[in-house]
């Protein structure tokens, strides 16, 4: 087990610059993801990292040693690929063997080692087979497996539930959060599913376009997030957002859009009375009511989305487009008028730079 | 006409139409075979479709009288070589034109394509030229280089097809997995290329044991002609050899039917390998 220490980390293919300054420390033991659209440099931090990809400028710590210049070999590392990338050519129990065996463990201790870990995973009665003898979860864990037999410094996961199906997701993504909490190995896991990031990792990381937008707790990044887009990528359904201006005084504040939907706003919020914002509100935030009441206001349901738990309701008034969760059953039907109230301590506004603005103590 | 009898008819029709196209392919066999055991009974017309006594004794003549072992050994080691060097060379090169995507690996791969637009007729003067002035005009060796220049081009284009469709993932799996560069590509990616190899192989001994052309112009002396050279000799001034000649050819064919029936398994993996893409 080790830190990695992650300082000014640069990538640039030729002129173009895909990772920007970017500046991490993953403690010995934490479980990080690393979350972002396609392209916002995920997988490439994680591959410059394993040593897969050259490093333009920064330095890259694992434990006490920059492997800046250091083969993927010699980084005491293991990965586990989006696509598994098992050798085909050889038995399950020959792909767990093979990191073994090219770090030259004894015969003996490898056979030991891959029965440990076979049973583990479950994977005992499979290792005589070929890996297109296995279905995509069973592979998955050959590939884990593979991973685990090393005892590695470090666990790297690319994306490695993407291409099973949803429910075998949510399975594989218990397995591994309860594997980590076994082996304490320090994981750095990349994903584009929040999701995944918000139930599996202590602290996540935030990317967009090279940047490290932000690094927190899954609920800080949740409850506080630094900046417009972390707020729009973390939660599902994802936050709604609102143009409009804080208007009045202390006492007396309000949200209006563009289109007079308006909203109160706490008193914290006095400073920027005023001024031009976005306000942000999470759908699970919005109370719901089928009849007016204080500083309730009335909107039209258009479209409901009913899971069984809880209901999705798109609202519409005007040009303002909200979508709203409300648990258990209701009868709010698309058409009908409905009366809505953001819960003051939730809402968030963010500046025309799109950063979060903090409210008074 | 119901449906069954309809798709028996058809079936009918398609197995009367391949056999009658494997029958055009295969006459030419038949009749080299035929004439081979024909013995000195073939001078004569109408011509026998069964060889009236069939025997041996053409092959014994073959065999015994001349030097058709010598040009066969020449022939195998021109097939072996060319084969080797187009193994060894082609996976090195198609590896690197495979996962090294920068700009010089396109342009090589666009040339190494254009060299295959000329045919050999055109070089064969300069190639005549340069090995004489090298020492390896009528030499075996020389026919091995001067042939390879020309397959390696192929094989190389061939073989990066099966890299490409290797997932590099599995090579980093295994540089991750303790191994350099160099060994993921020996311990992991070539064996799974090994089709392709194989096909290489194949490409590379057919076209050696089959080589005409550039043997008969880059070797003078008949001990160092390969034996499809050699066949031509049979035809002499005044006369043909027929019966002698098709016993050559018989055992011209040999080595090569059962080098492929050998690979055959391989070979058809290693195609039907290459003609897909995942």
């Amino acid at each position: 087990m080790a830190q990695v220490k992650v300082s000014d980390l640069k990538k640039a293919y030729g002129a173009t610059e895909v990772l920007h300054n970017v500046s991490l420390v993953v403690e010995d033991g934490q479980f990080v993801a690393l979350v972002g659209p396609s392209g916002c440099g995920k997988s490439t931090m994680l591959r410059m990292i394993a040593g897969l990809e050259s490093i333009t400028g920064g330095e890259i710590e694992i434990g006490d040693d920059v492997v800046n210049d250091m083969q993927p070999k010699d980084r005491d590392i293991a990965m586990v690929f989006q696509n598994y990338a098992l050798y085909p050519n050889k038995t399950v129990k020959n792909n767990m063997a093979f990191p073994l065996r090219m770090n030259r463990v004894p015969r003996d201790q490898i056979e030991k080692k891959v029965a440990e870990v076979a049973e583990i995973l479950g994977l005992t009665e499979y290792l005589g087979r070929y890996p297109k003898q296995l279905s995509g979860g069973q592979r998955q864990r050959v590939a884990m497996g593979r991973a685990i037999v090393r005892d590695p410094k470090v666990f790297l996961f690319d994306e490695p539930l993407s291409n099973l199906d949803a429910k075998l997701r949510v399975k594989m993504r218990a397995e591994i959060k309860e594997l980590h909490q076994r082996l304490k190995t320090t994981t750095i896991f990349v994903t584009h599913d929040q999701v995944e990031a918000m139930t599996m990792a202590d602290k996540i990381v935030v990317m967009r376009d090279g940047n490290l937008e932000q690094f927190g707790d899954p609920l800080e990044l949740y409850d506080s997030p630094a900046n417009k887009f972390v707020a729009s990528f973390i939660g599902s359904p994802a936050m709604n957002f609102l143009e409009g201006k804080v208007e009045g005084k202390k006492g007396g504040l309000t949200f209006v859009t563009a289109a007079g939907l308006t909203f109160p706003v706490p008193d914290k919020y006095a400073a920027i009375a005023g001024q031009s914002v976005t306000l942000g509100i999470r759908p699970e935030h919005i109370e719901m009511e089928g009849e007016g009441s204080d500083g309730a206001v009335p909107i039209t349901v258009s479209v409901v989305e009913p899971t069984g738990s809880e209901a999705a309701f798109v609202l519409r008034s005007g040009p303002d487009e909200l979508v709203a969760v409300k648990r258990g059953r209701s009868n709010f039907a698309p058409g009908s008028t409905v009366w809505i109230r953001p819960e003051p301590d939730n809402m968030h506004f963010f500046g025309a730079d799109e950063q979060a603005i903090v409210p008074a103590a | 006409m119901s449906t069954l009898f309809k798709n028996r008819l058809i079936n009918l029709v398609w197995i009367a139409v391949t056999l009658a196209f494997a029958a055009v392919v295969f006459f030419p066999y038949y009749w080299m075979f035929a004439s081979a055991l024909e013995g000195s009974s073939i001078y004569q017309f109408p011509p026998n479709l069964w060889p009236a006594e069939p025997n041996l004794d053409s092959f014994w003549t073959v065999i015994t009288g001349n030097q058709v072992p010598v040009w066969m050994k020449n022939s195998f080691f021109v097939a072996s070589t060319v084969s080797l060097f187009c193994a060894v060379i082609s996976i090195n090169g198609a590896y690197a034109l495979s996962r090294f995507k920068t700009g010089a690996t396109r342009f090589f791969t666009g040339i190494i394509l254009f060299t295959q637009m000329l045919p050999a007729a055109l070089i064969v003067v300069p190639l005549f030229v340069i090995f004489q002035q090298l020492g390896l005009y009528d030499s075996l060796t020389g026919v091995s280089i001067a042939l390879t220049s020309f397959i390696l081009p192929v094989s190389t284009w061939l073989l990066k097809g099966f890299f490409d469709q290797i997932p590099v993932e599995i090579e980093q799996q295994a540089m991750i997995d303790g191994c350099s560069r160099l060994g993921a590509f020996y311990r992991v990616t070539l064996p799974l290329a090994l089709p392709g190899l194989v096909v290489v192989i194949v490409l590379g001994f057919i076209a050696g044991w089959d080589e005409f052309f550039l043997a008969r112009t880059l070797t003078a002396s008949q001990d160092n002609w390969v034996l499809a050279v050699g066949l031509t000799s049979f035809q002499g001034e005044y006369t043909i050899e027929w019966n002698e000649m098709m016993a050559a050819a018989v055992i011209f064919t040999m080595p090569a039917l059962f080098f492929f029936m050998f690979v055959q398994r391989y070979l058809v993996a290693g195609l039907a390998a290459g003609g897909v893409k995942d």
